[in-house]
Parts: C-alpha cells; sequence; structure tokens
C-alpha cells in the first residue's frame, strides 16, 4: 500500500474514534402541569386553549403532544389518579405536558405556557451529576412584560433518571403540580423533525436556543364545527420570528384536525414578540410552539381512548 | 521562488494535492509570477522556430534577463538533497497527525472534566452526589421567600410539595 493512501486511511480513523469520543447522550425532560382543587369546582372550561412555546424540544408528531406517553405506569392517567388520591383532590386539570431535548450540554432549557390570558416562563437548568442523577434547578414566573416578571417558585432538586418528580405549590389559592421526568433518548427518535435552517444572522442552531417572549398575543379562536361536534386536538408548529419579533412564518409540523391548524395560525400569525438580543444586537429566533384544544377536562378513561 | 512554495512542496506528501495548491499559489503570487514569466521569456528567446533562419541578436536579447536574474538575491536555498527533502516531507505529515490526535485526546478530556464537575449551576456537596437517593431538595423558595418541603415517595414517583415557611432559612 502506497504510503499517501496508508496516511489517509490513519486520519479517517482518527476522525471517526473523535467523532465516537464526542458523542454524547441526550435527554428528554418530559414536564407536565397539573392545576388541583379541593372544593370540586371544576377550572377546566376557563382555558379551552393552552399555548406552549419551547426552545428545543422533541415529540413524535404523528401522536398528540399531550398523549404522547399516555401509557404505562407513568402515564398523565396514572399519574393524575395518583395525585388525587394523595392530596385528596376534588378536580385535576392536566394543563399541559412538554418533551424538551437536553443534548447534556445545555445550561438551560426554555418553556412558555400561555392559559388564560397569562403567560408562565418556565426555565429549567439542568447538569449531569453521574450517570444516573441528574441535579435540576426550577424556575417559575408569571409574565408582567418586565423582565423579571413575578417569582412563583424557585428550587434546586437531585433526581435519578426514569424517575419521575411532581413539584407541588399553591398559588392563588389553586394547587399547582410540575412533574417531571428525565429520559435517556435513543439515538433514533432524536431528531425525528426535520426543520431546515433560517436565513438571517445566526445559524438555526443559535436561533433556536432562544426563546423570545410575546409581547402581544391573540388567543385562536376555537372552531365552531369543532365545538359542534365536540372535537379537541392540538397543533404542532414551529415558528420563525424577524429581528423586529414580528412572526414572519409559521409552519404546521402536525395537526389532529386540520380545522384547528387553521384556527391555531391565523391567530400566531399576529403574535409580535419582544426583540431577541444576541450579542447587543436584535435577531431572529425560531422556535416550536403546541396549542391544545380542549372543551373539557380529559379524564383518564376519555384521554386513554385517545391514544 | 518564495518560501510558500518551497512549504508547499516540502509539507505536502499527497502529489495531486501539491500541484494543485503550488498552481494556486502560482497564479496568486506576484513574485512567482514574475519569476515565471522570466524564464518563460528565456526559454522562448532559447528556442528558435523553423521559419527564423538567422539569430544575430539573440543573444543582446535575453541576456539583460539572465545578468537582472542572476543578481537577484536567492531566496531558494540549494544543496538539498531529494532525500532530505523526502524526509522532511514525511516527518511533517507525521508530526500534523499527532499534534490532531492528541489535541483531539486532550480537548475531550477537557471537556468531559468541564461537563461533569464544573460549571455555573454547580452548588452540591460531593458527598451529596455519592449518596444518591431517589431525590433530594436543595433550595426551594415560593414566591421569592424561603419555603418548606415535604416529600412523599411511592414506587413510581416522589411528590414534593413545597410550602411557604414561616421561619425563614428552614428547608426539611
Amino acid at each position: 500500500m502506497k504510503k499517501p493512501f496508508a496516511i489517509m486511511i490513519f486520519l479517517g480513523i482518527l476522525s471517526l474514534a473523535c467523532i465516537g469520543a464526542f458523542a454524547q447522550d441526550n435527554y428528554i425532560i418530559e414536564s407536565r402541569l397539573f392545576r388541583g382543587t379541593n372544593d370540586g369546582d371544576s377550572l377546566a372550561q376557563g382555558s379551552p386553549v393552552i399555548i406552549t412555546s419551547f426552545s428545543d424540544t422533541w415529540f413524535v408528531p404523528s401522536k398528540a403532544p399531550l398523549s404522547a406517553s399516555s401509557a404505562g405506569p407513568n402515564s398523565v392517567s396514572a399519574m393524575k389518579a395518583e395525585l388525587a388520591n394523595i392530596y385528596k383532590l376534588k378536580t385535576l386539570d392536566h394543563i399541559n405536558s412538554a418533551q424538551i431535548l437536553w443534548d447534556g450540554k445545555k445550561e438551560s432549557l426554555n418553556e412558555a405556557i400561555l392559559f388564560e390570558g397569562n403567560l408562565y416562563p418556565i426555565h429549567l437548568y439542568p447538569k449531569t451529576l453521574d450517570g444516573r442523577t441528574i441535579s435540576l434547578k426550577i424556575d417559575v414566573r408569571r409574565d408582567t412584560g418586565q423582565e423579571e416578571g413575578v417569582k412563583i417558585l424557585n428550587t434546586e432538586i437531585t433526581l435519578n433518571l426514569d424517575d419521575p418528580v411532581v413539584l407541588g405549590f399553591p398559588l392563588n389559592g389553586q394547587s399547582y403540580f410540575l412533574s417531571l421526568e428525565v429520559k435517556k433518548a435513543s439515538g433514533a427518535e432524536v431528531g425525528r423533525i426535520a426543520i431546515k435552517p433560517g436565513e438571517g444572522e445566526l445559524n438555526w442552531r443559535q436561533a433556536r436556543s432562544i426563546l423570545p417572549q410575546p409581547a402581544f398575543t391573540v388567543t385562536p379562536t376555537y372552531p365552531e364545527k369543532c365545538k359542534k361536534e365536540n372535537i379537541q386536538g392540538w397543533v404542532a408548529l414551529y415558528v420563525f420570528t424577524n429581528i423586529e419579533g414580528k412572526v414572519i412564518r409559521v409552519r404546521i409540523l402536525g395537526s389532529s384536525h386540520p380545522d384547528l391548524a387553521k384556527s391555531a395560525v391565523e391567530a400566531i400569525r399576529q403574535w409580535t414578540y419582544r426583540p431577541v438580543i444576541w450579542k447587543g444586537k436584535p435577531v431572529q429566533s425560531e422556535f416550536y410552539m403546541t396549542v391544545d384544544f380542549r372543551l373539557r377536562d380529559l379524564n383518564p378513561s376519555a384521554e386513554d381512548s385517545e391514544k | 521562488m518564495c518560501k510558500i512554495y518551497k512549504f508547499l512542496y516540502a509539507a505536502i506528501p499527497i502529489r495531486k494535492w501539491k500541484s494543485a495548491l503550488i498552481r494556486r499559489h502560482f497564479e496568486r503570487c506576484p513574485y512567482c509570477a514574475e519569476e515565471i514569466i522570466i524564464k518563460d521569456h528565456v526559454v522562448r528567446a532559447f528556442f528558435k522556430p523553423d521559419w527564423i533562419r538567422e539569430t544575430p541578436n539573440l543573444w543582446p536579447q535575453i541576456r539583460p534577463k539572465i545578468i537582472s536574474r542572476e543578481n537577484r538575491p536567492k531566496t531558494f536555498r540549494p544543496g538539498i538533497s531529494p532525500w532530505q527533502l523526502l524526509a522532511r516531507r514525511w516527518s511533517l505529515a507525521a508530526a500534523a497527525a499527532a499534534f490532531l490526535f492528541l489535541g483531539a485526546i486532550g480537548f475531550f478530556i477537557l471537556r468531559r472534566n468541564d461537563h461533569k464537575i464544573s460549571g455555573p449551576e454547580s452548588s452540591l456537596p460531593k458527598d451529596l452526589i455519592a449518596a444518591a437517593p431517589r431525590v433530594q431538595v436543595i433550595s426551594a423558595e415560593l414566591g421569592g421567600m424561603r419555603a418548606k418541603a415535604y416529600i412523599y415517595q411511592t414506587r413510581t414517583a416522589s411528590f414534593i410539595w413545597i410550602a411557604p415557611s414561616k421561619e425563614p432559612g428552614e428547608l426539611r
């Protein structure tokens, strides 16, 4: 064998070894938010549309984000039953679910939930301590348009992989429960949603690492046809904003009903965001969004039947 | 010829890449281009096409060019044997490969250590990490005030109820 070829093969093996060495584990942090009462007043009717935005996320677009993991001992219905039993709750509403992709390196993961006219940014700061234990800082706030917002919950916990933790806390006379579970993501499942890079000053990875805060929102209207036919569902979107924070493009990643998707896109197109500042300059951003349309709370049997 | 040309000639082990890089260099480097033009003139001056019968003025034409070239300071150091050039080329290639390998290993080790131990959010004592219980509450605040944490565990999950604390700093 000629020497140049030998060197090329050697360098190729070296490159492969380096790629293998740098490959790190990906994790999915599954969060769910519930709200419960002891007095029996159902809260579900007040919030027919719940919008959740993520800077980084992963979910299976062929299934509803809410029912993506509704089977097994840690399903939404099982969790609700256990919560109601432990805290003696008369009503318990499942507000949202999010499966956020964490590459094991990023310092913060951002989620923002809009329901009943209020926006609740949730910041997670995960850190691996060893092969099975994760340190997680959780910061929940209510957005007021100011920089800081109103502090609701700030806590730091350690938890094990595949072992859910439910944080319960009182707020405005009601009980909220934030369930968190960290799982290892298999390589085949990660990145199933293919997103083309956006144009602008940031590359798409940088643009996706920022979750801008909305400045003007319009709640999607529940389509009359869906209301009449008692249709509930979800819409998954990928949203692009320009440097002024205006929504310039909305891409539908998946939906359970075309009318719901149309209504969601019509509303989100009217949103404006506070401009994202990157290195002192306003930049564009890209992020995921799910819109859940609900006419009533999902009781365990109804939820399982959605699978 | 300039030093870049010498470096390209000595350092690149693969002939095809070497030729391409040297050609590209010649196109851009004014010094090397001038050298080539002069050589070309000299070659053309010596070349005698069939239709030229007599060339009485040939020597006066080429002499100034040859003299001016001879008087230039020489940048190329003669006397390096082909074997020395070959040895230098392969040693450079081996050194580059070793540098890449060591750099990659070092970077990987630094990255792993940085990822696991240090970081802006790390505030946990090492013995706590080693004990590895199912869940631990390090700190809890409600509405910006210190709060109490009550843990209840089942087989499937850990339930932590965070309640406002009347005693500042208390955590249970």
